[in-house]
């Protein structure tokens, strides 16, 4: 009989070993005030923004010797999926930093810690303008502050400087120029096109700066809560890019999310893309100053713009964290003004910070300067897009295939728009009757 | 000596002590736990690890479980079922794709295997390391063939396009994962090249456990090396054929990465497995109650295609 027993503990211990892992480890939770490893996710890891957040780390371990940060890099196109399939498995990191526009998402699924009190604590707050913070807060149904704003962003449009003076052309400052200098730039027989186009990853949202700006529309939904996508004039944008796919862009494009989308401008093949100012320091690595625009996308007939405001990316504590002081702590760290100074400048986005918008390097950066100058106009109009719905992203993920069968003349362009345009109809009125429950 | 009776010569049983016959018991009823006790772990690990996951998707393939909208999410009944069944083209068109996909994947590389396992069972200088390169594709993962697929598959810098227009068969490059002719057999082909060292190898052991005295007396009765091939070979091949080609069927069909690297089942739908669509649905769309209902049919699709498979393969049976 003991020798029975003594087999099935013996098999009990290994099966609890094998399920375990090595668990007893994980689960013993330090405390507070002895030596803390933390998890930060980086939701855009690559060579360009892998070594500045290492950097910060280098800078944060430095001043806090007690607390050790672990870097994880997930390439963009993915950090969507595997964060929130993270909260739903209940493993999140403590930090990281995705864009406000997955807040929703991700408070909805209930995987972020509220950060309002520290926030109110900490000596870097008013460094922050407090507008900033109230439109972070007016995306969750708690209004809550969940996001801590470290870069700011703005969709621009960056074109062969080079190219268009050796043309004698206008730069693409309104929408008929553009046109015009993508015709006379396109030259497919020496592999040269007017424009790349973004046709996978990430396309829908790229689409949705595009077709809001040219087609004028100041709102994404009408008074009856009914999206504008489908608006005769948001159709008649999607057409014109689908007539720009294959004639004045590569055919490949159609593949293309924003690393294969770069590298095409910055290898000489496409005379425009449409991103956001975040790649600005890597196309004039690649092309040289002198070479490249930047200008936020082009006025109206009248003068006149209608841009897209653009997410932050944010630093976000995760409720799983079994540190959450230690974890604040860093993401204040990321907020700070240093930080922010750093950061923005290596990636060339907007510092939403009032101590670092005076500093020289922002006054040097075209692209920032064009943005800021933009906004400032009168004449300009800033959309919000429907950020705080929880399922924007995963509409705009499930539109993409449909798009790209726009462009293989599989769906018309007013039947894709109608159909992005009955699904955020149908997740507002969703989401706006969860709200009165 | 005077007989006696049987029963008085034979020695009486000796008769237990009652103390005996207990421990006897208890020694009995510990050893039929034995077995019970020893097959604990394999079921604990194959209860935690196969039946727990799989009773979880059959249960959430009732539910409406998206995370991205937890205010819809519950009970749900058969709707998912019936939406996939009556009002998902997305989901025909995959299946289309996955049958296509399996079929074209496994039949290509039976053929090829059994070229490449022919050649390598016969006798030839350097055939070790033949066989050691023909086999390396079949170490490296999906993702790495995409890569180096995507790589010669690049309208500008590509070699194939390269080379093609060189030769002068080509004027202007081919985007061959962009065009609706020809991504399906460009990544069918990066498949092929991956799949291909699974048949050789398995077929080449199968033939070299043929006795080579089968092929002497083909030859002394006057078979052909097709005939031989066709009455020897290919019957003592039989099992080993068809579990190779159910493996690779049931391999290819669930087959993701590679699909999911090089074209993520675009342009359009044109490249959407099955597989692929439930992991755009419950992991990129973040629908998991509808992604469940998917597998569930997927999982079915796959029982019914190995039953029926292995009974008309008369797999084990001559």
């Amino acid at each position: 009989m003991n020798k029975l027993r003594g087999l099935a503990a013996g098999l009990l211990a290994i099966l609890a070993v094998a399920c375990g892992g090595g668990g007893a480890a994980n689960t013993a939770a330090p405390t507070e005030t002895g030596p803390v490893t933390i998890s930060f996710w980086d939701t855009n890891a690559g060579p360009d923004r892998t070594p500045v957040w290492q950097e910060l780390i280098r800078r944060f371990e430095a001043a806090n010797p007690t607390i050790t940060v672990q870097y994880v890099g997930i390439p963009i196109a993915q950090q969507l999926q595997k964060l929130q399939t993270a909260i739903l498995s209940g493993s999140p990191p403590d930090v990281s930093n995705p864009q406000t526009s997955q807040l929703a998402g991700m408070v909805a699924q209930n995987g972020l810690l509220p950060l309002d009190s520290q926030f109110n604590a900490w000596g870097g707050k008013t460094d922050i303008p407090a507008s900033l913070i109230q439109s972070v807060k007016a995306l969750v149904p708690d209004r809550k502050l969940y996001a801590i704003p470290i870069s700011g962003n703005m969709t621009t449009l960056y074109y062969r400087k080079d190219w268009i003076a050796q043309h004698n052309l206008k730069p693409p400052l309104t929408w008929s120029d553009f046109y015009a200098d993508v015709a006379a730039l396109n030259d497919p027989t020496h592999s040269v096109y007017g424009f790349g186009l973004r046709g996978g990853t990430g396309s829908v949202a790229q689409l949705e700066s595009w077709v809001y700006s040219e087609a004028g529309l100041t709102t994404y939904f009408d008074a009856k809560g009914n999206s504008t996508f489908d608006s005769p004039g948001a159709v008649s944008v999607v057409q014109k890019a689908a007539a720009f796919y294959g004639k004045d862009t590569p055919k490949d494009d159609i593949n293309h999310g924003y690393q294969e989308m770069a590298a095409e401008f910055d290898s000489g093949h496409v005379a425009m893309i449409m991103h956001n100012l975040g790649s600005y320091p890597q196309h004039i690595q690649a092309l040289g100053r002198d070479a490249v625009g930047a200008a936020t996308l082009p006025a109206l007939s009248g003068g006149k713009h209608v841009l897209l405001n653009s997410a932050n990316i944010s630093a976000m504590v995760f409720k799983g964290t079994k540190h959450p002081d230690a974890a604040w702590k860093f993401a204040a760290f990321l907020a700070s003004a240093d930080s922010v100074s750093y950061f923005n400048q290596k990636i060339g986005q907007i510092p939403p910070n009032t101590k670092v918008a005076g500093e020289p390097w922002v006054q040097d950066n075209t692209g920032i300067q064009n943005a800021l100058a933009t906004q400032r106009l009168s004449t300009t109009t800033l959309v919000n897009p429907p950020w705080q719905l929880p399922d924007y992203a995963s509409i705009q993920a499930q539109m993409e295939p449909e798009f790209q069968k726009v462009l293989l003349g599989q769906v018309t362009p007013s039947t894709f728009a109608g159909d992005l345009a009955g699904k955020l109809t149908t997740s507002k009125h969703q989401y706006d009757q969860s709200l009165h429950k | 000596m005077r007989n006696q009776p049987a029963a008085a010569s034979a020695p009486r049983p000796r008769v237990a002590p009652a103390s005996d016959v207990v421990r006897r018991r208890a020694a009995a009823r510990r050893r039929a736990w034995l077995p019970y006790l020893c097959l604990l772990p394999a079921s604990l690990l194959i209860g935690a690890f196969v039946v727990y996951p799989v009773g979880t998707v059959f249960y959430y393939s009732l539910q409406q479980y998206d995370v991205t909208r937890p205010y819809l999410n519950g009970f749900v009944g058969l709707d998912n079922f019936r939406q996939v069944m009556t009002a998902d083209d997305v989901f025909r068109a995959s299946l289309a794709v996955s049958v296509k996909w399996v079929g074209s994947e496994v039949v290509l590389q039976l053929v090829l295997g059994m070229a490449l396992a022919l050649v390598l069972n016969s006798a030839f200088r350097g055939r070790g390391l033949a066989r050691s390169l023909l086999f390396s594709p079949w170490a490296v993962s999906g993702v790495v063939v995409t890569t180096m697929w995507k790589l010669m598959y690049n309208p500008f810098t590509g070699l194939l396009d390269t080379v093609l227009m060189r030769v002068g068969v080509i004027h202007s490059p081919i985007q061959w994962l962009a065009d609706v002719n020809t991504v399906f057999a460009s990544v069918v082909a990066a498949e092929l090249w991956r799949g291909v060292p699974f048949f050789a190898i398995v077929l080449l052991a199968a033939l070299q456990a043929i006795p080579p005295d089968l092929y002497e007396a083909a030859a002394v009765d006057g078979a052909s090396r097709w005939q031989a091939f066709t009455r020897v070979t290919l019957p003592l091949l039989k099992d080993a054929i068809v579990l190779a080609t159910l493996l690779r069927g049931v391999w290819e069909f669930n087959n993701v990465d590679l699909i999911y690297t090089m074209t993520a089942g675009g342009p359009g739908d044109l490249t959407t497995t099955l597989p692929l669509y439930v992991v755009n649905q419950a992991i990129r769309y973040h629908n998991f109650g509808y992604g469940s209902a998917l597998s569930v049919i997927g999982f079915l699709i796959l029982l019914l295609f190995a039953i029926l498979y292995l009974r008309l393969g008369r797999f084990g049976r001559d």
